[in-house]
C-alpha cells in the first residue's frame, strides 16, 4: 500500500467525521452560527496518521483587495487601496498594527534618506510620521537628514486612527494559514482565529506578512534565507541615574533614545536562525528573555543605575528575513550603484551612512514594479521585506521605509488591478504611478 | 676624439638614457625591474637563494655572457651609476695611485652576499649600483621625504667617496664590479687542435683563493645565525603579498623600490626606521584609503630578486599579506548591525558567529579564503579601527 490515504481509510475518516458532525450538531444551540464559526469536526488518527477531515470553509468576507499583514507595509497598502475606492480587508495576526515597527520595538526609522539628506521614502509612511509629530511624545529626532525614532504606543494609535478613517475592514488576531488557488491564480486566503478556520475571497491579494507566508502557500517561487534573530526591549528610569555615583564610562547595553524621556530601546543582534522554524523561535524567545533580564540586572548593579528597570520586551520576536520572493523584477546592488532608473518604478529607497558605505553608493535605489510580482502566481502582490532583491541589498530593503513605500505601491496597484479587472502584472503602470504621486509618494 | 672613444661615449649615453627611461616614472613600471635584474650580482645571488628560475632572470644572461668574455665591459660601457660617477672623478684624478692598497671591499660584499644566498639570505643586494640608480631615478620615495633623505644619503656617500678617492667605488667597493671580476675568471678556452676539452673551465692559474671560500662560508653561517634569531620579539612589519617569512624577505629584498612603484593602489612605502636598521628602505604595506585588489599581482611581478614570490591572483591566499585581527570592544556589529567589512570582503572570508557566553555576535575570518587584502580595514568606520590586518607569519 502507498503512503497516501487508502479508500478504506478515507471512508473511515469520512464516516467518523460524519458521526462527529452529527453528534456535535446536537449540542449547538444556534444552528445558523455553525456556518460562520469555522470550527469543524476534530482531526482524527487513522492508521497512526493524524488526518484532518476535509470540509467546506465558511467565507468570512468577499472583497476586492485583501491585505494580509498589518505592519508598515500592510497598513500602507490597505489605506492606499481604500483611498483608490476599492473595498479592502486588512488582516493582522497580532492585536495591534505596525508589525515589527511597533510590536517588534524597531522604533528607529532609517534608510529613508538618499545622500544623507534627501528623504526619498514618503507617501503614507510620511503621513504617519507627520501625525506622530502632533502627538506629545509621538516621535523624536525629526528633521532633514535625521533618523527619527517613534513611540510604539503612539504609532499603534495613529495607525488605528488612519485605518478606521479610511474605512478599511479590519480583522485582528487572525492568522493567514493558506492560500486559495484556482490554477495559478490566487482567489483569497484561509485564516485561523478564535472563530476557527475561515476563508476570505478577494480579486487581488497583497502579501504584507514580512515572511511571505501567502506567497509560500500559493506556491510562488521564492528563496529561503537564514538571518539573525534578536529581541529588542525597552528600559526605563534612565532619567533617574544618579550622576554623582555613576562611573564616567556608562555600562554596556543602554541602547538608544525614544520620544519618552528616560526610556531607551535596546537592540539585540542575536544568532542566525530559521525564522520559519517554530522550535527555533521558541528556543530563542526563552533564551533572549533570560538574557535581557540578566543584562538589565547587570546595568542595575552599576553604581548610580540602580533605578533602571526593564519596561518591556518586544511582543514580537525580531525575525529579520525569511522568505524572499523571486520576482518578475528585482532590486540589485548593481542597479543601485549604477543609479538605475526604471520606467516602472513604484517606490524609491535610501541608505544610511553605514549602508551607503557598505554598498559603495549613498544614492537612492529604485523599486521596479516587477519586484512585487511573483513569477508564477497571478493576482498576488508582495510588499515589504519579502519582495524580490539580492543578498547585498538585504539590510536596506528590510528597513521600515521600504516597507511603507512598497506597501503603498502594492495597495495602489492592487486597487487599480481590481478596478480595471486585469491581472496586477497587466496594470497600466503610468496610472499606478500617477495615483502614487497624488497620494504623496516620491518616485524619483 | 678617436672613433673608439666616440663609440664608447655613444654606447654609454645610450645605456644611461635607456636605463633612465626604463626606471624613471615615464614608462609603465613593468620595464623597470629588468634593469636591476640585468645585474649578474643580483640575479646570481637571487638564483642561489631562491633555488628557482624566474623569467626576469634572463635579463642577466647576456650581461653575464659578455662579462665572461670581456672583463668589466659592464663598467666600461653600460653602468649608468659608473658613468655618472666618472664625471665626479675628474675633480681629483691624481689620487688614483693610492687605491691599489685598498682592500677589495666589493669582493667581500659579493662573496658574503653569495654565501648568505646559499643559506637563503643574500643580505647585501641593496649595494648593487643599479639598485642605487633605481632608487635615485625611480622615485620610490615620492610619498616619503624621509625615504628621500635616506636615498640621498646613500647616493651622496658614493659621490663623496668618489670625489675623495676617484674610482674608489667602482674599483674597490662596488659588488657588481667584483662579481664581474669573479666571472672573468671563467675563461672560454679556445678550441685548440688535439685538445679534448672545450667550454667553460676555471683558469687554473688564478684558482680559487682560500679567503674567498672563507668569506662565502662566513656569509652563509652568519646570515643563518643573524636571521634565525632576529625575528623574535620585534613588532612585525606588514609586507607585500608574496613576502612569505620576514627573515627571508629582508634577506632577499634589494630595496630597489620597484614594488613600491608598481602598486596601483599606492599601498607600499619604504620603511624609514619603524622596524630597525635591517628593514630600512624595504617596502611596508599601509591600508589607508584603498586595499590590495583581488586580481592584482603587480608587486610580485615587479620584484627582480624574488623577495616577493610570484603567485597568481587566484592563489593569493598563499601569498597572504597577513590576517585581520578584530577588536570586539570597538566593533559595531552588535551596536549598529554594521557589517561593512563583511560586505566589503572580495573573498567572502568574513562572517558572523554567535558567542553564546557573551550573548553577542562576533566576526570570524576564514583563513583559507583571506589573503589579508585590507578591504575590511579600509571600510571599518571606527577610529581606531576595530579590524586591522596584522602579519601572520614569523
Amino acid at each position: 500500500m502507498s503512503d497516501g490515504l487508502s479508500r478504506r481509510d478515507w471512508m473511515r475518516a469520512l464516516g467518523g467525521s460524519g458521526i462527529g458532525a452529527g453528534l456535535g450538531s446536537l449540542y449547538l444551540s444556534n444552528p445558523a452560527a455553525a456556518d460562520t464559526r469555522g470550527v469543524g469536526p476534530a482531526a482524527g488518527i487513522v492508521n497512526g496518521k493524524v488526518i484532518q477531515p476535509q470540509r467546506e470553509l465558511p467565507i468570512l468576507r468577499r472583497t476586492e483587495v485583501l491585505v494580509v499583514g498589518g505592519g508598515p507595509a500592510g497598513v500602507s497598502a490597505a489605506i492606499a487601496a481604500r483611498r483608490c475606492g476599492s473595498t479592502v480587508v486588512l488582516v493582522e495576526r497580532y492585536g495591534h498594527f505596525g508589525g515589527l515597527w511597533t510590536g517588534g520595538l524597531v522604533l528607529l526609522v532609517i534608510g529613508h534618506l538618499a545622500n544623507g539628506k534627501t528623504q526619498v521614502s514618503r507617501g503614507i509612511g510620511e503621513e504617519m510620521m507627520q501625525r506622530l509629530e502632533k502627538l506629545d511624545r509621538g516621535i523624536c529626532n525629526r528633521g532633514p537628514g535625521k533618523d527619527p525614532t517613534v513611540d510604539a504606543e503612539a504609532l499603534k494609535y495613529v495607525m488605528v486612527e488612519m485605518v478606521t478613517e479610511a474605512g478599511v475592514d479590519v480583522l485582528l488576531h487572525c492568522w493567514a494559514v493558506d492560500a486559495i488557488m484556482d490554477g495559478d491564480t490566487i482567489k483569497g486566503a484561509v485564516f485561523e482565529s478564535k472563530s476557527g478556520r475561515q476563508a476570505i475571497l478577494a480579486d487581488v491579494v497583497v502579501d504584507a506578512t514580512g515572511d511571505g507566508d501567502v506567497c509560500g502557500a500559493a506556491g510562488a517561487e521564492h528563496e529561503r534565507r537564514i538571518y539573525h534573530i534578536g529581541l529588542p526591549c525597552r528600559i526605563g528610569n534612565l532619567d533617574r541615574v544618579d550622576r554623582a555615583k555613576a562611573p564616567s564610562k556608562p555600562p554596556k547595553g543602554l541602547g538608544h533614545i525614544t520620544p519618552i524621556d528616560g526610556v531607551n530601546w535596546v537592540n539585540m543582534h542575536g544568532p542566525d536562525a530559521d525564522g520559519l522554524d517554530v522550535t527555533a523561535l521558541s528556543r530563542l524567545e526563552l533564551a533572549h528573555r533570560k538574557q535581557i533580564w540578566k543584562a538589565v540586572q547587570a546595568i542595575r548593579q552599576t553604581p548610580g543605575y540602580e533605578q533602571v528597570y526593564l519596561m518591556e520586551t518586544a511582543p514580537q520576536l525580531g525575525v529579520r528575513i525569511t522568505r524572499v520572493l523571486k520576482g518578475v523584477g528585482s532590486i540589485t546592488h548593481e542597479d543601485h550603484r549604477a543609479g538605475k532608473t526604471f520606467p516602472d518604478v513604484v517606490a524609491v529607497g535610501g541608505v544610511t551612512g553605514g549602508d551607503g558605505a557598505r554598498l559603495g553608493c549613498n544614492g537612492p535605489w529604485q523599486v521596479p514594479y516587477g519586484a512585487l510580482l511573483p513569477r508564477n502566481v497571478q493576482n498576488l502582490l508582495a510588499a515589504g521585506r519579502c519582495i524580490s532583491f539580492d543578498k547585498q541589498m538585504t539590510d536596506v530593503v528590510r528597513l521600515i521605509p521600504n516597507c511603507f513605500t512598497t506597501g503603498h505601491a502594492a495597495g495602489v496597484a492592487a486597487a487599480v488591478s481590481a478596478k480595471d479587472r486585469c491581472r496586477p502584472r497587466d496594470v497600466e503602470i503610468a496610472k499606478v504611478q500617477r495615483i502614487l504621486r497624488d497620494q504623496g509618494a516620491f518616485l524619483g | 676624439m678617436d672613433n673608439k672613444r666616440r663609440r664608447r661615449l655613444i654606447v654609454r649615453c645610450g645605456f644611461l638614457v635607456a636605463a633612465t627611461l626604463l626606471v624613471a616614472p615615464i614608462l609603465p613600471w613593468r620595464t623597470s625591474p629588468y634593469v636591476l635584474a640585468s645585474s649578474p650580482f643580483v640575479t646570481l645571488c637571487s638564483l642561489v637563494a631562491t633555488r628557482s628560475i624566474r623569467p626576469m632572470m634572463l635579463a642577466a644572461v647576456p650581461v653575464l655572457v659578455v662579462c665572461v668574455l670581456a672583463r668589466r665591459w659592464f663598467c666600461r660601457y653600460a653602468c649608468p651609476t659608473g658613468w655618472l660617477l666618472e664625471h665626479v672623478d675628474r675633480v681629483r684624478s691624481h689620487r688614483r695611485a693610492g687605491l691599489v692598497r685598498w682592500p677589495r671591499f666589493g669582493l667581500w660584499i659579493a662573496l658574503l652576499t653569495l654565501g648568505g644566498a646559499c643559506a637563503g639570505y643574500p643580505l647585501l643586494l641593496w649595494t648593487d649600483p643599479l639598485a642605487v640608480f633605481g632608487n635615485v631615478v625611480g622615485l620610490p620615495w615620492r610619498d616619503s621625504w624621509a625615504a628621500g633623505v635616506l636615498v640621498a644619503a646613500v647616493a651622496l656617500f658614493i659621490v663623496a667617496l668618489t670625489a675623495a678617492w676617484p674610482r674608489a667605488w667602482c674599483r674597490k667597493v662596488c659588488p657588481l664590479g667584483a662579481t664581474q671580476d669573479l666571472l672573468a675568471r671563467i675563461r672560454l678556452r679556445r678550441r685548440r687542435a688535439g685538445q679534448a676539452d672545450a667550454g667553460f673551465v676555471f683558469d687554473r692559474r688564478r684558482g680559487i683563493p682560500r679567503r674567498s671560500v672563507l668569506a662565502v662560508a662566513v656569509g652563509a653561517v652568519g646570515a643563518n645565525v643573524a636571521f634565525r634569531r632576529s625575528d623574535a620579539d620585534r613588532a612585525k612589519p606588514l609586507r607585500p603579498p608574496g613576502a612569505m617569512s620576514e627573515a627571508r624577505f629582508i634577506g632577499l629584498c634589494a630595496r630597489c623600490g620597484n614594488c613600491v612603484r608598481a602598486c596601483p593602489e599606492r599601498l607600499l612605502s619604504p620603511d624609514v626606521g619603524r622596524h630597525g636598521i635591517v628593514s630600512l628602505m624595504t617596502p611596508l604595506v599601509e591600508f589607508r584609503e584603498t586595499y590590495c585588489l583581488k586580481e592584482c599581482v603587480a608587486c610580485m611581478e615587479a620584484c627582480p630578486t624574488g623577495a616577493l614570490v610570484r603567485f597568481s591572483s587566484d592563489r593569493k591566499v598563499q601569498a597572504s599579506i597577513g590576517k585581520p585581527v578584530i577588536n570586539r570592544e570597538r566593533c559595531l556589529l552588535n551596536a549598529t548591525e554594521c557589517r561593512r567589512c563583511i560586505a566589503a570582503c572580495p573573498y567572502e572570508a568574513l562572517r558572523t558567529q554567535w558567542d553564546a557566553d557573551a550573548y553577542e555576535a562576533v566576526l570570524a575570518v576564514d583563513p583559507t579564503r583571506c589573503p589579508g587584502c585590507g578591504a575590511c580595514e579600509v571600510v571599518c568606520p571606527t577610529a581606531p579601527k576595530a579590524i586591522v590586518v596584522r602579519p601572520s607569519r614569523c
